[in-house]
Formats: structure tokens, sequence, C-alpha cells
């Protein structure tokens, strides 16, 4: 099995251009494809990240208060404005702009969809109006974007989001500091699985029948973990390596 | 009592339930010469189970059973380990060392071989379920070569046995030599995994060779290379297969079917004898010959040819010089006398021939090819060539001779219909293409009877004068195939032509390379048209 024998330290293909993109500055960046693969750790460690890096998850039940934050009472019984992470990235550390990574954008209800985009529109265009000070505040130089979503192609993506994005990377293999969590035999299926469409098998999977099969053996652990697809999985393992799986 | 479902259309389906689904886990299979990705997996019947690595698509049962949880991990060994469509087409369909059907039966041995070994049961849950009747039918029609790649192909399987017993109710006699020759090519692979497994005992890995499993880029290091390997040796062992799947004539012939009795029950009698014989001689044969195979491999590096018989042939360039002097003989087109015509030409037989045949009548000659080798080994002078040529006048002769640079001609026609060249061309030294220019000496031939005759010493060599058993045995099957005469000097020629042109019986006159070559290839007497 030549080619099980994961290289970790060498960065694929699809990781090697987020690095490449967000190091040179790139500050509008789409990275797409299946879950859980690091997709969010890339946004929240790659480039300058003097700023800071703000995450914000979304969901069809969050609301503008998220993105550009709400009032919240006081001890002193008056209220004060509570920044929501797309101005707490906008504004970073004070002289330079932070990083906002939006999860799954695609799951956004349509208010929310708007002021997203307004927050990600160019710092030219984009101006927000602190409702307690009443200040014009403007995304400082150096904030950058980086959205994540699972959808598979990019023709899913609405229209005006591609146009403020123009980069965007599909990312199908897991980030190689992932796979280093794991055994080393396990570490390529875990890599081609994750890309695998609908028999996708999680990262998360494979932590717990590497775990698991250390105290169980790999046959119990696979129908701990995979349930009715154990003997699928633990086939193809024989088939791979021309050996019984014990 | 038990609610049923009921369709829209009234119909109560009762006892219906939607099986299992297993799907094979394709995308975890790793291979050197292949990137990963994902795949298209459909459900289909079990007898119509593919895979294709190439396209990463596969076709498998998918029920929650044994026997089709078999065929996947079969097809995923396929596409594991086989070369895919395209590697076919492009690098091993080429190579020539063995017909694709003796190809694809050593190739599903190699799949069942590698099953064991990962720990799955072929011998218990994999058939087809037809290989009781394909066993019958392929020995009713006395198909001795399919029912050789059949047995190898069931081999390890639960299918072997009833095929096996399907063959044994019309031919039992062939059961020992099928079982021999089926264990001996498991045996092959078997003897690739012991000699890995004795190098990383003794801490020799330097000395390892590919895997049976190996899916390198190259030839020479991909596990596919053992299948050609063994292919050719069933073929060698059970004597000149063709693509056609001809019967070969050093193949027991049947014995007759019970019920058919009689006279040919007789005759049957008579032939047993000489078959059972025969069958003694093959058995006999088959174990030295697959010790000897397994012994001559010597496993070392090299072990899986880099490259394919057809690549190791040097081009042929044909040239064609002006035919300008005559040539008169007796084997091309003549008149003889004939009791009807148009006009009388032979008047004095009107006396003379009691038939009174005064007209004339033109008999085509007979034709032929005559190919010369003109290689060094030869030894052949210009007159000895021109001799050749005198004595097949209607023929079509033609002389060749390797190690030319490209653009200059490595085959002459020297003669054709009655005409000759005036000075003979000089030949370039060596062999280099005896079997292209065999090839296409068979091409030339102007009637399918019409006799090709190679005047050759049997020193048959491919690029840059390297000589292979392989290449030998190339050119010996072309001959077989072909009922190409040899005779492996002028005179010897010149005799045989002669005699051709008597109407004589003529055999060939087997040049020693070419039948030492043969008997130590195959362990059996070469015989020749």
């Amino acid at each position: 099995m030549a080619r099980t024998a994961t290289k970790v330290n060498e960065l694929p293909k699809c990781w090697q251009t987020v690095k490449d993109a967000l190091d040179a500055g790139i500050d509008r960046v789409i990275l797409y494809g299946t879950a859980g693969i690091g997709k969010t750790y890339a946004g929240l460690n790659y480039g300058e990240l003097s700023g800071g890096a703000h995450r914000l998850i979304c969901t069809d039940e969050m609301t503008n208060a998220d993105v550009t934050g709400c009032w919240q009472p006081t001890a002193s019984g008056s209220w004060s404005w509570l920044e929501g992470a797309g101005i707490k990235a906008w504004q970073g550390n004070g002289t330079v702009g932070g990083r906002l990574v939006i999860d799954e954008i695609d799951k956004a209800g349509g208010d929310v969809f708007a002021t997203l985009l307004a927050i990600t529109d160019t710092p030219e265009s984009a101006q927000w109006e602190h409702p307690q000070s009443k200040q014009l505040i403007k995304p400082l130089e150096g904030f950058s974007v980086v959205m994540t979503t699972n959808v598979e192609e990019m023709n899913e993506l609405p229209m005006a989001l591609k146009d403020r994005f123009p980069v965007a990377i599909r990312i199908n293999e897991p980030h190689p500091d992932a796979l280093l969590r794991m055994s080393e035999d396990l570490r390529e299926y875990a890599k081609q699985m994750c890309d695998a469409g609908e028999r996708r098998i999680s990262l998360r999977s494979f932590y717990a029948y590497d775990k698991l099969r250390k105290a169980l053996g790999a046959k119990k652990s696979a129908e701990i973990v995979f349930g009715n697809r154990a003997k699928s999985f633990l086939d193809a393992i024989a088939v791979d390596t021309v050996k019984k799986v014990v | 009592m038990p609610k049923t479902k009921e369709d829209n259309s009234g119909y109560k389906v009762v006892g219906v339930t939607t099986p299992t689904q297993v799907v094979p886990d394709a995308e975890m299979i790793t291979r050197d010469d292949l990137e990963g990705g994902r795949w298209t997996i459909r459900a289909t019947g079990h007898d119509e189970a593919k895979s294709d690595a190439g396209e990463r698509s596969m076709f498998v049962p998918t029920y929650d059973d044994e026997h089709s949880r078999h065929i996947r991990a079969q097809q995923m060994f396929y596409a594991k380990c086989s070369p895919t469509e395209k590697q076919w087409e492009k690098v091993w369909g080429k190579r020539k060392y063995a017909t694709d059907r003796a190809l694809l039966a050593c190739e599903v041995l190699r799949i069942t071989h590698l099953m064991s070994k990962a720990g799955f049961s072929p011998e218990q849950h994999l058939q087809r379920g037809s290989e009781l009747l394909d066993g019958k039918l392929m020995s009713q029609h006395n198909d001795f070569q399919s029912v050789v790649l059949n047995a190898i192909a069931t081999k390890g399987t639960l299918g072997y046995e009833p095929f096996l017993e399907g063959v044994s109710q019309h031919h039992p006699e062939w059961i020992p030599v099928l079982d021999k020759l089926a264990n001996e090519a498991t045996e092959f692979y078997n003897s690739v995994d012991k000699h890995n497994a004795k190098c990383r005992e003794e801490g020799t890995e330097w000395r390892i060779i590919p895997e049976v499993h190996a899916t390198g880029n190259k030839p020479q290091h991909n596990g596919f290379g053992y299948t050609e390997k063994l292919a050719k040796w069933v073929e060698q062992v059970v004597g000149g297969m063709t693509e056609e799947g001809k019967s070969n004539p050093s193949i027991p012939k049947p014995e007759h079917a019970k019920g058919e009795e009689g006279d040919e029950g007789k005759k049957g009698k008579k032939g047993k004898s000489k078959e059972a014989k025969a069958l003694a001689e093959m058995l006999k044969s088959l174990g030295e010959a697959g010790k000897e195979q397994r012994e001559s491999q010597q496993w070392g590096r090299g072990n899986i040819p880099r490259k394919g018989v057809k690549e190791m042939w040097e081009e042929l360039r044909v040239a064609k010089p002006p035919l300008v002097r005559s040539v008169i003989g007796a084997i091309g087109k003549k008149r003889v006398a004939s009791a009807t015509g148009r006009n009388p030409r032979r008047m004095s037989r009107l006396l003379t021939d009691p038939e009174r045949r005064i007209f004339d009548r033109t008999v085509k000659g007979a034709g032929g090819v005559v190919l010369v080798d003109t290689s060094g080994s030869m030894r052949l002078s210009a007159d000895q060539v021109k001799e050749i040529v005198l004595h097949a006048p209607s023929a079509l002769v033609a002389m060749y001779s390797g190690g030319a640079y490209k653009p200059k001609p490595n085959l002459w026609v020297i003669a054709n219909k009655g005409r000759m060249v005036e000075q003979m061309p000089r030949p370039n030294g060596s062999n280099g293409m005896d079997y292209p220019a065999l090839e296409w000496a068979v091409k030339q031939r102007q009637r399918p009877s019409s006799p090709v005759i190679w005047v050759s010493d049997g020193g048959v060599t491919g690029r840059h004068d390297a000589f292979h058993d392989d290449l030998v045995m190339e050119c010996v099957r072309l001959c077989k195939k072909q009922g190409v005469y040899v005779v492996p000097d002028p005179d010897t020629a010149i005799d045989l032509l002669k005699r051709l042109q008597r109407r004589e019986k003529v055999t060939s006159i087997i040049p020693e390379t070419l039948s030492q070559t043969y008997k130590e290839v195959t362990g059996q007497e070469l015989v020749l048209r």
C-alpha cells in the first residue's frame, strides 16, 4: 500500500492555494467543500491576523445582532450597544482590520444575508452608523473575510456573493494537521473518504474508530462506529492492504 | 390480524420489505498509478458485475449476503490491481505476450489469489452459477482450450468443482490435466509471495520483487506482469492457442460420447490408448514445465519484461526495386494441351494423342511466397539467393535483413510474377524483424492455398540483434497458425521448391534453433507443416 503512508508534512494542493492566497493579501475568499475537513481552521489561522479573527456561524434562526450588534442592558440600568462579529472584525485591533470567518453562509436567512453582503462589500462602499455614538464606521485597512460553505458546487451560491468573493477554492482534502491526530494506516482512507460524496465518512468517525480499535479490535469498533457499513469498511481495508483485518 | 400496506390501485402488498443495501467503499482503494476520487457505484445483478478504476465506476450486487459480498470484493480487487481500460489500450493490450483470452483467465486467478490472501473465502462463496453447464458444453464440443482457461479462471472459487464435474461428463480423462495445470498456475502466484516473504525474513529486502498486487506505473513494476507471464506459460504448455479458439492438433481428441458407440465406438477404443498416452505425457510435462517455469524465474529484477514483444522488433521497411529480368520456369502460369479451345496450336497431337488435345489451356501456377533470411548467420551469397529465385519462378521472393537505420529498407522484393531484379540488394547484416517480415509474407500470398516458405536458420533476433525466447516463440506461433514451411538453408529450400513444382507432399525441415527453443519453453517437440 504505497500511497497509504500519507505525507503529512506536505501541504495538499488545495490547502497550499488557500495559504498562498491569504498570505498574498487576498481579502475575500470562499472556501467550499465537504464538512469537517478544516475550512474554518484555515480561516482562523492562515494569513495576516494581527487584527484578530472573529467567527460567525450562520443558521436560519440568527439575526443581524450577530453581525452588527445589539442593545443590551447594563448594570447601571441603561443600555449599551454590544458589537457583533462583523463590526468587531471591521475595527480589528483599532489599527489594523481583523478577519471575519463566516461559516455556512448558505444557511443564513434573507435579512442576515443582506447585512452580510453589506459588511463584506468593498471597503470604499462599506460603512455603518453606530447606533450609540452615531459615528460612521468603515472597515479598517487589513480587514479580510473568509467564508466557508459545505456546498459542493459554486453555482449553488447566490451571484451577489460570488461577485464579492472572486477567489473561491474547493477544499477536497482534510488539513494535514487534522490527519496527524490519527494512526498512520488510517490517514489515507480518512483523506479519501472525506470527499466521497454521499458515502463520505467524517474525520470524527475515523478518530472514534482509531481510538476504539486499540481496545476492542477492528471488527467490533467498526460495528460500533459505522453500524451497517462496518463490513464494507473492513472489506475495503482488507482489499487495499491485501491482508486480513484483525 | 396484521395490517398490510395498500397502494393507490387498491392492491395489497404483503411481505414486501426493502432489502438492506451494502455499497462498497471503493474510494478507500489506493493505487500507485491512479489518483483517488469519487466513484460511481450502481447496483446490478450477480453476473453483470464490472468495474473500471480509470473511470471510477463499479457495477456490483448490493445485497447483504456472503455471495454478493464476495462479488463486491472481487470487483474491488479488480479496481485495486487490474489495468484500467486506458492502460489496457495503451500498454498491456499491445505487448502481445499472450492472447486476450488467456490474460483474462489468468487475471481472474490472480484476483482470486489476492482475495484468499486478504481473508475472503472465494472457495466457499464465489461462483457464477453456470460453471457446471459451461464445463459440460465446452467438453461436449471438444473445446480443450476454453476448458483449460475456464479451469484456471475458476480455480480457488466455489465454481471450480462444478466446472470439473461438467467437463467430466464428456471428458473425464481431462480432469487430472486440468487440475494439475490449475494447481501449477496457483503455485505460480504463491511463489512470488513466498520469494518476497523469504527476502523479508532473511533481511535481503533489496531482492524483493513487485508484489502480486503491485500497481506500478511501469510494466516491470506492475503485478499484471505476472498475469502476463502466467498466461504466456499456459498457452505455451497447452500449445499454440489462437485468438479464434481453433482446436490444436496436439490436444487429445474427444472420447466418443456414451450412446454413440458402434463402429465409432470401436474407433474410439482404438484411439483411446493414443489419447491416454498423449494425456499421460502432457500430465508429466505439465509438472516439469511448471517447476521449470518457476525455477527459471530466478526472481530478480527485470523479471517482468519492460517492453512488449511487438516493441522488441525492428520496424519493417519494404523496398521494391525494379524487376527487370524474366524468370522462366514451370511453377508459374503455363499452357497445357486441351481437347477444347479456340486456336488449335498442337496439330501434331491429332496423330499422337489418343485424346486429340490440339488446343491450349492456361494453367495458373501455385504462386507462393518465399522469404529469405539474409542475415549474417545464414552466410548466403548473392548467387545462392539468385538460385532460390530461379527455382521459384511465379512466386514472390523477398529477402530481409535488419540492423539498418531508418529510412534504409530491411526487406526487398527481389522477384515477383516471373520477373526479378537485375542485381541482388546488399543485406544489412542482422535479423531484427523476422516476425514482421513473416507477417508481411503471409499477407502477400496470392491465394489462401499458396505456400509460404521461410528460408532461415531460426536465429531470430529483435532490435539491436538481441535474442529472446519470446521472439522465437512468436515466429513459431505464426508459422504454426499460417502453415508456413520452414527450411534452414538454400539447398533444402531449392529441394522443397522442386518438390512443390512436382506437386509432391512436402514438410518443413525445422532449424535446430527453433526446435530447441520450442522444446525448452514448452517441453514439447515442435511440429510444423
